[in-house]
């Protein structure tokens, strides 16, 4: 008998407030299905399934049954289960099953970072910030978590290569000496092209070598860094200078396309976030101002944004120091003059008078609280007007330090006229890739093949390799010594598992040059570095006897050395012309962008995994670098997400699909640098390569104008998650601006928790909770990578993304509110909300999934047998499905990064956040080993301990005094669908925004 | 008799039962205890318990000393071996050829008495910090000459135990259960 | 069922008997055999799989704990 149901009126569409995409934000149909649907219509298509055979289904089936019970015989042999080995002499501090934690430190171009590093059986499996460390303070950088991966790299090069053999070191050595002893007796240059230099080792190393060999020319060069950012300095100061941001006390930033909170800078981001975890209305509040062209992180964290042409932000910088100082009072440094420049609101510039007038306000009256920042994509003139800024604010908002000059693309390009005119007789390249990243490659290969003796230092043999006759491949990070210089911190960078493979560390390659050459030096780097620890760094004087400091300072992982040295004072003599080019820069049409890469950095990156599937904050694409276009130009050209364009350049002409970016300005267009490796088999064909764009010579080389965009009509399919997931809800994000904040915090009406019909859960002993303060989250996706490391989640590849089965248990979901020229911007951390009354453990038919006494929600894959139907009962679609077969076939080296105390799922198991249980066991274990209560803050899952905002608050909700008891009772605090009745176990505090102006930006 | 009549009074019954009797055959011989229990294989060198544990009392913690510490016990490596047998017993065969192994520096490679399943993550350190004597589950060790496997170790000793734990613990000890839930092992 | 022969009709019956026959004897003698077939002691000289050698770092100082 069918049951007849009376016909419902379809209810009205109405558009959520927070949307995703464009679609969201018109609730299409296909937006309002994606609301339903737990899988992407793609995602279980079996079609990528291995082609079945010519079996018959009879046939299947009688196999079928042989199969079963013969697997059941030998399935269970419990006997023969292997040996079990012992080390011959097992060394003191390795006891199996038990971590090793090693300091230890990077740099990724000028930045140093100061780590943390987890070994389980004598190999590195997980990297953390140094706890010691008083300004990480535990926290790091994404890429440098991900860099771990680069160390199994299977495609790293094993053992020194000549003409294409294997060659051994001696006599690799012997070959280069040879060379460089016969360019020394001729007189003839030698060029070094390395990284930015941060180590004071390593300078001193290439001192001596310079002193061997005094033709040697070297050149540090960071194809990330614009040569805007180094001669904007040198005309300053006279000399390299790094800016550090020190937000500690800022309590206005202006970002000039600054992207200083994209997650490389963990300091500022702690920095920032720390004034921004208010508990109570009225509680001061730092406030970030951003005038930029492309939506960068930093921009979607911003109280008041602008969108501006980058070539624009030049003429702002000076104008504002003109009004500062007409207007305000602000002195001008001495040697400064800026009678040229008008006041107010330079000519073209889209900003109101009004907004305009509130920025000056707000930098005057926070004087030294005040800092601008600038971004390293921008123009010479730029940066210069930046610093004049700081300087007439006399900002503490950041700290200058000389640092080593490095190379600006036309100093280059004159070391590359000299190759290519026979000037040099040999060229060393030591982790530079100028092949890919310099932008007349051309160039580049045809004058290195006049260099006779050409030598590479690296990892993976890249596109600069294929033309170098030496390759000496050397140690990862993880593999070697060095040391760096960290403001007034001695950062000491030590191995942490012996070499891998037939390399040698970069610094012993030069040490046995060095000798070849007749120097008297160490026969490796690490004897080299604790002597001049010993003569300069050891104080004179000490009690302590060296070898016993030496051993705190690696326990350690870094001291304090002295004073940080004087910031170089500020000179203003080049500034008027400096003003009068920056009103001279007109830009009609289009203008491009360029910028790193999120993932990719340079593209040094390129071939790691785990980088290119997290998809970039803002526009969540992986695998690839679209163009970014704002949605008004894309409408006037009649393009879409996913189209493809032909981007020509100066010669130049790159294919490349196109996304749609709200907040984009009108008229810029945007591209990733990093992508378009040709060589490494996870790089190749992903993304093209923009460096060819760069225009080497301009004050501005990553600002180009002149370009041309043409549909071909045909379309790309976009691996970019921004569309996956979808909550169906109208509660899921809040922000508030301070005045709503104020307004929120004194209502009384907090919505009744729904009747449930199901018991309530009790928890004898612990409830572990979760806080997730969106205020402080800046959305950098730090905590994906790092959970990615600590639970061996999968990398699934990009047509697998585009499908929807990107494996991470916790995601970034941004939502957009407003105007699409200029929406306001919210990130939250979506991940397993660990639900009492979760909807997943009812319909789970083999009860693989279901409810710890402490809270959790447990996922059991030994039980496991994929049916799904928990990620259809999801809300908050966090459950992950394997698809495929993702991790069978890694093999040595690949696999050594799993952390072991971790399953490695194969295919057809569900998993998903499991509050990183393997630690919630183990401190629990400890504390009862040790005969002590758990402490507060003692257990941190991954996401947890990565944040460098600390947004993520975990602990007990059982301990009145944990600080998530405290944080749960917050006035921001809400949970995600909460009307659904699941009672999840984490607690979101509302996003707030300091808005400047009366009514903010919220089109409330 | 017609065709469909004689599979259905015939040859399924007959079909059926040669199923029921394959699983049950299959199955008594696959049962995990049969071939786990009593598993005592011979070792590379023929050490005994019997002698280090039982006649001379050795701790167990002085070889597996990672019991307290770690998820796994560990097995000594040779140099422990070497700290008494440097001098002790030197004549012995099983002596020269353990000198021999570690002088070389090659590994022993014992034969695991003692295994879980993979997706098990089992913790010696609750257990033995509790007070849980290690032959409770390993059997008396220090009467074995040859180290044999006395429980079969399924899920099922593992949640009786954990159920009533009385028996196992200490007289003194305040705890009256073990985790019953399942991401205490299985992760 | 009804179009086969008495000849097809013996085949199945036979691999219905002989499956679990053979079975069984495979059981058994796995459950009596395995003890003397284990394997070899010492692992013959076969060249192990190219794979890195994981050595520990060389005069590096850990964290305690």
């Amino acid at each position: 008998m069918k049951t007849r149901i009376p016909d419902t009126p379809e209810p009205p569409v109405v558009p959520p407030q927070h949307w995703r995409t464009l679609d969201e934000r018109v609730e299409t149909p296909a937006a309002r299905r994606a609301a339903q649907d737990e899988f992407l219509p793609g995602a279980v298509d079996i079609s990528d399934l291995p082609a079945p055979s010519e079996l018959s289904r009879r046939g299947f089936l009688g196999i079928l049954g042989g199969a079963a019970a013969l697997a059941a015989t030998v399935a269970c042999d419990r006997k023969a289960q292997g040996t079990i080995v012992p080390y011959t002499r097992r060394p003191l501090e390795v006891i199996p099953g038990v971590a090793n934690y090693y300091a230890s430190a990077t740099q990724e171009g000028r930045r140093v970072y100061s780590l943390l590093v987890k070994t389980r059986e004598g190999r590195p499996i997980h990297i953390t910030g140094n706890d010691e460390h008083p300004g990480f303070k535990g926290k790091t950088g994404l890429r440098v978590v991900a860099d771990i991966l680069r160390l199994y790299d299977p495609e790293r090069l094993r053992g020194p290569k000549a003409d294409g053999r294997s060659i051994a070191w001696p006599e690799a050595d012997r070959r280069l000496v040879a060379a460089l002893a016969d360019a020394k007796a001729a007189g003839k240059p030698v060029l070094l092209l390395t990284g930015a230099v941060a180590s004071p080792s390593r300078r001193a190393l290439l001192a001596d070598l310079k002193a061997a060999l005094p033709t040697l020319e070297h050149l540090a060069w960071e194809p990330a860094i614009g040569d805007g950012a180094l001669d904007g300095t040198r005309a300053v100061f006279g000399t390299d200078v790094m800016a550090v941001p020190r937000l500690e006390q800022a309590k206005v930033i202006l970002a000039l396309a600054s992207d200083f909170l994209s997650g490389e800078d963990p300091e500022a981001m702690a920095a920032f976030a720390a004034q921004r975890r208010l508990s109570q209305p009225g509680q001061p509040m730092n406030r970030l101002w951003v005038l930029e062209g492309a939506l960068s992180l930093t921009g979607s964290n911003a109280d008041e944004r602008i969108p501006l042409r980058p070539t624009q932000l030049a003429a702002v910088a000076f104008a504002l120091a003109k009004d500062l100082h007409t207007r305000h009072g602000l002195a001008l440094p001495a040697g400064v003059d800026l009678s040229a420049v008008p006041g107010g609101v330079p000519p073209g510039v889209d900003l109101p008078t009004e907004t305009w007038n509130r920025l000056l306000a707000d930098l005057a009256s926070a004087g030294q609280g005040a800092v601008v920042l600038c971004g390293s994509s921008l123009s010479a003139e730029a940066h210069q007007g930046t610093h004049l800024l700081n300087a007439m604010l006399g900002s503490r908002g950041q700290e200058l330090r000389s640092a080593d000059p490095l190379a600006t693309l036309t100093e280059l390009t004159t070391a590359i006229q000299g190759m290519a005119a026979g000037r040099y007789a040999a060229a060393i390249l030591w982790e530079v890739n100028p092949a890919y990243a310099f932008p007349a490659a051309q160039a580049w290969q045809e004058a290195l093949a006049k260099v006779p003796c050409r030598a590479w230092i690296g990892l993976a043999e890249d596109e600069t390799a294929a033309q170098c006759s030496f390759l000496l491949p050397e140690h990862h990070w993880l593999e070697a010594w060095n040391d760096y210089e960290d403001g007034a911190l001695a950062v000491l960078q030590q191995p942490t598992i012996g070499a891998l493979y037939d390399t040698r560390q970069g610094e012993d390659t030069l040490l046995a040059l060095l000798r070849g050459l007749g120097a008297t030096v160490p026969g490796d780097y690490h004897t080299y570095l604790k002597a001049r620890w010993q003569r300069t760094v050891y104080p004179s004087g000490s009690l302590v006897p060296f070898e016993r400091y030496f051993e705190v300072a690696l326990h350690d992982g870094l001291v304090k050395d002295g004073q940080a040295p004087a910031a170089p004072a500020f000179k203003g003599t080049g500034i008027a012309d400096a003003a009068r080019q920056a009103f001279a820069a007109q830009a009609d049409g289009m203008e491009l962008f360029l910028h790193p890469g999120f993932a990719t950095l340079d593209g040094r990156h390129a071939g790691n995994g785990w980088l290119q599937e997290t998809p970039d904050p803002v526009t969540k694409m992986t695998w690839d670098n679209p163009l970014l276009l704002s949605v008004a130009d894309a409408q006037r050209l009649h393009l879409h997400d996913g189209d493809e364009v032909e981007l020509a350049l100066a010669g130049t002409t790159l294919r490349l699909p196109v996304v749609l970016q709200p907040g984009q300005a009108a008229g810029v267009v945007s591209l990733a640098l990093g992508y378009g490796r040709t060589t490494g088999e996870v790089a190749t064909g992903k993304g093209v390569n923009a460096f060819p764009l760069v225009a080497a010579g301009s004050p501005a080389p990553f600002l180009r104008t002149g370009l041309q965009l043409r549909a071909t009509g045909n379309t790309r399919t976009l691996s970019r998650t921004q569309a996956h997931h979808r909550l169906d809800g109208q509660d899921i994000v809040r922000t508030f601006s301070l005045a709503e904040y104020a307004q929120e915090a004194t209502a009384q009406e907090k919505a009744a928790e729904p009747t449930s019909l199901y018991p309530d859960q009790r928890f004898p002993n612990h409830k572990w909770g979760m806080v997730i303060d969106l205020s402080a989250c800046v959305g950098c996706a730090g905590c994906s990578v790092s959970c990615q490391s600590e639970n061996n989640i999968a990398v699934v590849g990009p047509e697998q993304v585009a499908k929807g089965r990107e494996m991470h248990w916790i995601r970034l979901d941004t939502y957009y509110e407003g105007p699409v020229d200029n929406p306001t911007v919210v990130h939250q951390p979506m991940l397993c909300q660990q639900c009492d009354d979760a909807p997943c453990e009812n319909v789970c038919p083999v009860n693989a999934t279901n409810h710890s006494p402490e809270g959790l929600n447990q996922m059991v894959y030994n039980r496991c047998v994929g049916t799904r139907y928990c990620a259809n009962n999801c809300p908050y679609k966090v459950r992950r499905f394997n698809f495929l077969e993702y991790t069978a076939d890694k093999t040595e080296p690949e696999s050594l990064v799993y952390n072991p105390e971790v399953t490695v799922r194969p295919r057809g198991v569900m998993e998903k956040c499991t509050f990183c249980v393997q630690r919630i066991e183990d401190g629990k274990i400890r504390a009862m080993g040790e005969g002590r209560p758990l402490r507060d803050g003692e257990i941190t899952p991954a996401c947890v301990a990565a944040c460098p905002a600390e947004a993520i608050v975990f602990g007990d909700l059982k301990d009145p005094d944990s600080r998530v008891s405290q944080l749960v009772k917050s006035n921001r605090g809400y949970k995600v669908l909460e009307e659904l009745g699941t009672r999840p176990a984490i607690t979101y505090l509302a996003d707030l925004k300091n808005p400047a102006l009366e009514g903010g930006r919220h089109a409330k | 008799m017609h065709p469909f009549d004689r599979a259905t009074r015939f040859v399924l019954p007959v079909g059926a039962l040669a199923v029921l009797l394959t699983v049950l055959t299959v199955g008594w011989f696959v049962q995990p205890d049969r071939f786990a229990k009593g598993y005592a294989p011979q070792q590379p060198i023929p050490f005994s318990h019997q002698l280090h544990a039982g006649v001379m009392k050795m701790q167990c913690l002085y070889c597996h000393s990672g019991a307290t510490r770690s998820r796994s016990a560990g097995v000594p490596s040779a140099e422990v071996c070497m700290g008494c047998h440097r001098v002790t017993r030197t004549d012995s065969p099983a002596i020269q050829k353990l000198t021999r192994l570690y002088n070389a520096g090659q590994p022993i490679l014992w034969k695991r008495v003692h295994t879980l399943p993979d997706h098990v993550y089992f913790d010696h350190r609750p257990h033995v910090n509790a007070g849980i004597a290690c032959q409770t589950c390993h059997g008396q060790v220090q009467d074995m000459p040859v180290l044999t496997r006395v429980m079969g170790m399924r899920m099922g000793n593992c949640l009786g135990c954990h159920r009533d734990p009385h028996a196992a613990l200490p007289k003194n000890s305040p705890i009256t259960r073990g985790p019953e839930y399942c991401s205490a092992c299985h992760r | 069922m009804g179009t086969l022969n008495r000849r097809e009709i013996l085949g199945r019956l036979t691999a219905l008997v002989a499956g679990p026959l053979l079975l069984s004897r495979k059981a058994l003698d796995l459950a009596v055999r395995a003890g003397r077939n284990a394997p070899p002691e010492t692992p013959p000289g076969v060249h192990p799989p190219r794979r890195p050698t994981l050595a520990p770092p060389s005069h590096s100082v850990p964290r305690r704990g």
